[in-house]
């Protein structure tokens, strides 16, 4: 009995240990954001301090920070609304009909997220420099969606492929045409997939890096371009840094907690359930 | 493994230990830049309480690697434990009475019928796991840019100097052939695995 209550508090430390290790460095950034410039370079760190919002106003007074917010968040969802336009009829078809080679076919749009992107950066760059799309918005939700596109279509196509085919059938017994179906039934059973897709899909806009370090200057910059602008050959502004990537974390932060059902099966491609 | 368990607030307590999957790579380099920072981090701090002396940890070469692991394992063991709790969870019952009334221990229970039963998705986890680690950049990027010296350059970051610093387009799409040629391996591997799983 004692032995299992040793085990039991053992457990429950363990748990305490890994848990602060996850979360205490997201904190810590977070007090950084609120401290006041001195509070922030104190050694050893201050807990108990004034908390100022000033690090907040200035990265938007002293910097574009509100035009790279925008620049992300119309990027974002921009490219979200037309992967998934574009995604979701492909993917059922994918779910529902069987031609020959469909397999093939879906394995072959999952190649294109397995890529790295910086691999396939350099004939990006050229085409776009060619098409003068760098540093415009509208270049960037292009390539986004290019990206994007296979993720929504491997997504869906397995939250369609687990509906009952039942459903679809009856109601093209009732007169449905198979779009009618595909709108009126599958669509609307589907709901769930289709709203963490497309939040998973959000997320991963946002946070991309790569592309908009390459294809963007100032102005279509994008948050994490920005954000990692502020640690200096001189020295990094704390305060104003940490402030930027408190904005940058709140809506994954916010998101991910409507979404954590269908996260395993968003970061594996499915491959779990 | 440890959270498939039940207990107290494993609800609020897994969507914390989410959290650094969620951030942006760019912001988790941020994080850990700013905990390794050699004047006021707080991982110095930690020490220094111990009374160790300040490290710069980013900036030596000895140093520079694990501390670049260390902050992709904050990043990237969640998704793991995820993967595996999620497949944990999918466990039949049976098995597990059955061995409670032939008196298995709980280390016989885990080693003989937990692990054998999620190798499929220990597998799926480790490949994905290869073939994003191939994929770094925004991380390092942000930590040490492949410094001091070479010690922490990535295929990735190796790439995007050669293409986008020194301007050599030829030898940086030589390089990206390489990756991809790596990476469809691994894909190959991982396409392997999942048919045979459908199938």
């Amino acid at each position: 009995m004692q032995q299992r209550i040793v085990w039991l508090i053992a457990k429950r430390l363990l748990i305490a240990v890994t848990t602060v290790f996850f979360v205490a460095p997201i904190v810590l950034i977070f007090l950084t954001s609120i401290k006041s410039r001195v509070d922030a370079l104190a050694f050893p760190p201050v807990w108990i301090f004034q908390p100022t919002s000033t690090n907040f106003q200035e990265i938007f007074d002293l910097y574009d920070f509100g035009l790279y917010f925008r620049n992300t968040l119309v990027a974002a969802s921009a490219s979200t609304v037309f992967a998934m336009a574009l995604g979701v009829p492909a993917a059922y078809s994918l779910a529902r009909y069987k031609f020959r080679g469909h397999s093939n076919l879906a394995f072959w749009i999952l190649s294109i997220r397995i890529t790295p992107p910086i691999a396939a950066m350099i004939p990006v760059f050229i085409l776009f420099r060619n098409l003068r799309l760098l540093d415009s918005i509208p270049g960037l939700v292009l390539i986004y969606c290019t990206f994007n596109l296979p993720f929504v279509v491997w997504m869906m196509r397995g939250f369609f492929e687990d509906l009952p085919i039942d459903l679809e059938e009856s109601a093209m017994v009732d007169g449905c045409s198979r779009f009618g179906a595909f709108t009126r039934v599958a669509l609307i059973l589907a709901a769930p997939g289709l709203a963490s897709t497309a939040i998973l899909t959000f997320l991963f806009t946002w946070n991309e890096f790569i592309f908009a370090l390459i294809l963007t200057g100032t102005n279509a910059r994008t948050m994490p371009v920005a954000v990692q602008l502020f640690m200096r050959e001189t020295g990094i502004l704390w305060g104003h840094m940490t402030a930027a990537a408190v904005i940058m974390m709140l809506p994954t932060v916010v998101l991910t907690f409507f979404i954590q059902r269908y996260l395993v099966r968003g970061l594996t491609f499915g491959a779990v359930k | 493994m440890l959270f498939s368990d039940e207990f107290r607030g494993r609800g609020v307590v897994r969507t914390l230990i989410v959290l650094p999957l969620m951030i942006s790579p760019v912001v988790a380099g941020l994080i850990w830049r700013f905990m390794y920072n050699t004047d006021r981090g707080m991982v110095n701090y930690l020490l220094y309480l111990i009374g160790i002396d300040k490290v710069d940890w980013l900036g030596q070469q000895a140093s520079a690697m694990p501390a670049v692991m260390v902050a992709d394992i904050w990043q990237w063991t969640p998704f793991v434990a995820l993967i595996l709790m999620a497949a944990i969870q999918a466990l039949p019952d049976e098995p597990f009475e059955a061995a409670l009334i032939d008196g298995a221990s709980k280390w016989q229970m885990f080693r003989y019928l937990t692990l054998p039963m999620i190798r499929p998705a220990l597998m799926v986890s480790i490949l994905i796991r290869t073939m994003d680690s191939f994929k770094i950049f925004d991380l390092i990027y942000v930590l040490t840019l492949g410094g001091p010296g070479v010690s922490t350059q990535v295929l990735g970051l190796y790439t995007y100097k050669w293409g986008f610093k020194f301007f050599q387009m030829g030898y940086a799409s030589a390089l990206s052939y390489l990756m991809i040629f790596m990476m469809v391996i691994i894909a190959n591997i991982i396409v392997f695995v999942m048919r045979r799983r459908t199938d």
